[in-house]
């Protein structure tokens, strides 16, 4: 199916599969979260993300075949058929990853869904108006921890920069360009390019990471021209993926070079993706058929 | 007033059904009774949360994804409710936290086992959700008013959980053939924890939670609720229940029962159950590993943005 | 760390009512975690914070409005309307499982309530 998906298709997709699979991780702290109402409060945020992938994809279903339902989108791909960035499927680690990987995300969604207000696709702009009012909470949240863990004691900081370095290459990845993304730039659904919207965003992470001091982690992401670590976290010789490097120009914080290779945009996941698929969509799988 | 005549006066109060407040002058045994009884009642929600949590990765729709999801919030949020009351009578949630996860005080036999399938979501949401709804609507007579409160809030949402359990319950029951080998066969192994959680046949003339009105009604009382609550439904839906004696006497108005293997039970108590260390290492290894964030909490409050 | 009470209003016209309390270092975070702890299931149209010991009229105010509050995206798998039918459910397949002979048929009490439905 996503072979031959049309431009709008590939785009659902990448935006649901995004939410789903983040929206997925996300759900994997309810019941433990080291404190308690933040553990009802990253739940709200869970169960939100994977709202929104429900949303789109009711969306991409009105233009698949009979044979197609929510859940069958949902849990019933082969795992190349999933079109979430890479980082979304990462486990999780500690809370600094996850306060770190919840920030970059919904500031990258914010960006891409403020974009697309701008969609040519009403139906679309619909459904985002939608998510846009639930995603201001999580960036408030995200705000809420980050300065209460940058501006806290030193292991506090260590945590969440840890957090940082560990999810910021995979981060650029959320805007490797799509799939189709010259059809969908041409015929207005996307208005503005992944490029451009990779560039929005890293001016706006660099912003607040050097207003928090934390913008070493900037630095330590590979310098103009080299190649990072590919969506397996190796660093290989010849990679099939890899992500722009990072620079500060004019006082701003700008991306250099570009993606090489194709990545989860494509259905090309890393080895932690199997495991998760396997939870995921297993008990789905295993009773064609029957409903819950 | 000697300290016996204020125990006096206030046992009289509780036996006219007066209600006690937050602040208000109490026996020394009623507040170590009540927090302990609530302290118990909150570590049971948050540890009730970990077998239930296995089970939201693996969800077959997404629309129970999401709704477990939102069911184990519900559990930690009553958590929550319960650890603020327990508080007020006088111990640090943060103690209280330290407490359970290194072994030094209970919860609830039912949450230190083990689960398997997908049957096992359905019969922790509907029989053991359901066994907990009669324990806890029994304790909205309960003396100690902040209490009261919290379970009027928490019996609410738990009427929800009930209805989700069994929605759960009745697309198994009426689904392919292994759906409903899910169901029985989680039926089965969970039937004893299920005899265990209304605990031994109490005394009422024993009992010091029934005595100060903490708990309002007996053990053997809420066990008979249970059974003509659920078992007749089960036998509705062709689910057998794994206890050959167990029948209705209408003579008697009452359920006959072969009693469980309380040894087990009283293993469990002693923190002895198949997943009892396991559970409380996972809490602890979290509890032990973020103690940088309650660091962090303590502190002064951040500068604001440059 | 500290207390908080939180408050809230169940319609516009309501004064502001202790609903609970919750654990945070700041009022930001408080107010942050208020929203879900005490209205994430549309319990109010507005809610507040207070630190335990403040002076009564000493209210935070949270954003955010009957609209916002709770969601906007379908919650219905967690509101109690989207389960209205199960009792119903439970007497259908129950008639089915009858008509294919797996009922188990055996002596049970008089059935106080009413058939079927809930506890």
């Amino acid at each position: 199916m996503t072979d031959d998906a049309s431009p709008r298709l590939t785009l659902l997709l990448a935006l649901a599969d995004d939410d789903l699979i983040l929206g997925h991780r996300h759900s994997e702290w309810t019941g433990w979260v080291p404190h308690l109402e933040e553990d009802l409060a990253f739940s709200s945020i869970a169960q939100d993300e994977m709202a929104h992938a429900r949303l789109l994809y009711g969306l991409a279903l009105d233009s698949l075949g009979e044979d197609w339902d929510e859940d069958r989108l949902a849990l019933g791909r082969a795992p190349d058929g999933y079109r979430n960035a890479v980082l979304c499927e990462r486990p999780n680690r500690d809370w600094g990853f996850s306060l770190a990987r919840q920030f970059l995300y919904d500031t990258a969604d914010d960006e891409r869904t403020s974009a697309l207000m701008s969609s040519s696709w009403k139906e679309l702009v619909e459904i985002l108006a939608l998510v846009r009012t639930e995603e201001a909470y999580h960036l408030d949240h995200a705000r809420t921890w980050f300065r209460r863990l940058a501006g806290g004691p030193v292991a506090a900081r260590e945590h969440l920069a840890g957090g940082l370095e560990a999810s910021l290459a995979e981060a650029l990845a959320i805007f490797e360009p799509l799939p189709a993304e010259e059809e969908l730039v041409a015929s207005g659904v996307l208005p503005v390019s992944s490029r451009e919207l990779l560039g929005a965003w890293l001016a706006r992470v660099g912003e607040e990471l050097e207003a928090a001091s934390l913008d070493y982690v900037l630095e330590r992401h590979a310098p103009v021209g080299d190649l990072v670590p590919t969506a397996s976290g190796e660093i290989e010789e010849t990679p099939s993926f890899a992500v722009p490097g990072v620079a500060r120009e004019d006082g701003r914080w700008v991306h250099r070079g570009d993606f090489a290779g194709s990545g989860g945009r494509w259905g090309r996941h890393s080895e932690d993706f199997t495991p998760l698929w396997e939870d995921l969509t297993g008990l789905y799988r295993a009773h064609p058929g029957a409903t819950w | 007033m000697t300290y016996d005549d204020r125990v006096s006066e206030f046992r009289a109060r509780i036996g006219g059904g007066d209600k006690i407040e937050a602040g208000e002058w109490m026996p020394d045994e009623y507040r170590q009774a009540a927090l302990k009884f609530i302290e118990m009642h909150a570590n049971s929600e948050v540890m009730g949360a970990l077998p239930e949590r296995e089970w939201i990765p693996r969800a077959p729709s997404l629309r129970r994804k999401l709704s477990l999801t939102a069911k184990v919030q519900d559990e930690v949020g009553h958590g929550q409710i319960l650890y603020r009351v327990a508080e007020d009578l006088g111990k640090s949630r943060e103690q209280m936290f330290d407490d359970l996860v290194n072994g030094r005080t209970k919860f609830h036999n039912v949450f230190h086992y083990p689960t398997r399938s997908w049957g096992d979501v359905a019969v922790i949401g509907w029989l053991i959700d359901g066994a907990a709804l009669v324990t806890q609507k029994a304790l909205l007579d309960a003396s100690y008013a902040p209490y009261v409160r919290a379970m009027r809030r928490i019996c609410a949402e738990e009427s929800l959980h009930l209805r989700h359990g069994e929605d759960i319950t009745l697309e198994l029951v009426s689904g392919t053939r292994e759906q409903r080998e899910l169901f029985q066969e989680a039926v089965n192994r969970w039937w004893q924890p299920i005899m265990h959680f209304f605990g031994p046949p109490s005394r009422r003339d024993r009992d010091v939670l029934l005595q100060w009105g903490i708990k309002t009604r007996t053990n053997e009382d809420l066990r008979q609720e249970f059974f003509s609550t659920y078992v007749p439904k089960l036998w509705d839906l062709g689910v057998s229940v794994p206890d050959p004696q167990l029948a209705y006497d209408r003579a008697a108005g009452a359920w006959t029962w072969s009693e469980p293997d309380w040894d087990e039970f009283w293993e469990v108590v002693r923190g002895n159950g198949p997943m009892t260390a396991t559970r409380l290492g996972l809490r602890k290894g979290m509890w032990d590993s973020h103690a940088w964030i309650r660091e962090a909490f303590a502190g002064v409050p951040p500068r604001a943005a440059a | 760390m500290e207390i908080w009470d939180v408050l809230g209003k169940r319609t516009a016209g309501d004064e502001w009512s202790v609903v609970g309390a919750v654990k945070a270092p700041d009022v930001h975070m408080a107010l942050l975690l208020a929203r879900e702890t005490h209205f994430r299931h549309k319990e109010g149209v507005a809610y507040a914070v207070r630190r335990r010991g403040d002076a009564e009229e000493a209210l935070t105010v949270g954003e955010g409005d009957a609209a916002t509050l709770g969601g906007v995206t379908d919650r219905s798998y967690r509101r109690q309307e989207a389960y209205a039918g199960v009792g119903a459910k439970l007497r259908r397949v129950a008639e089915r499982i009858a008509e294919r002979g797996l009922r188990i048929d055996r002596p049970r009490p008089p059935d106080l309530h009413g058939g079927g439905g809930d506890p």
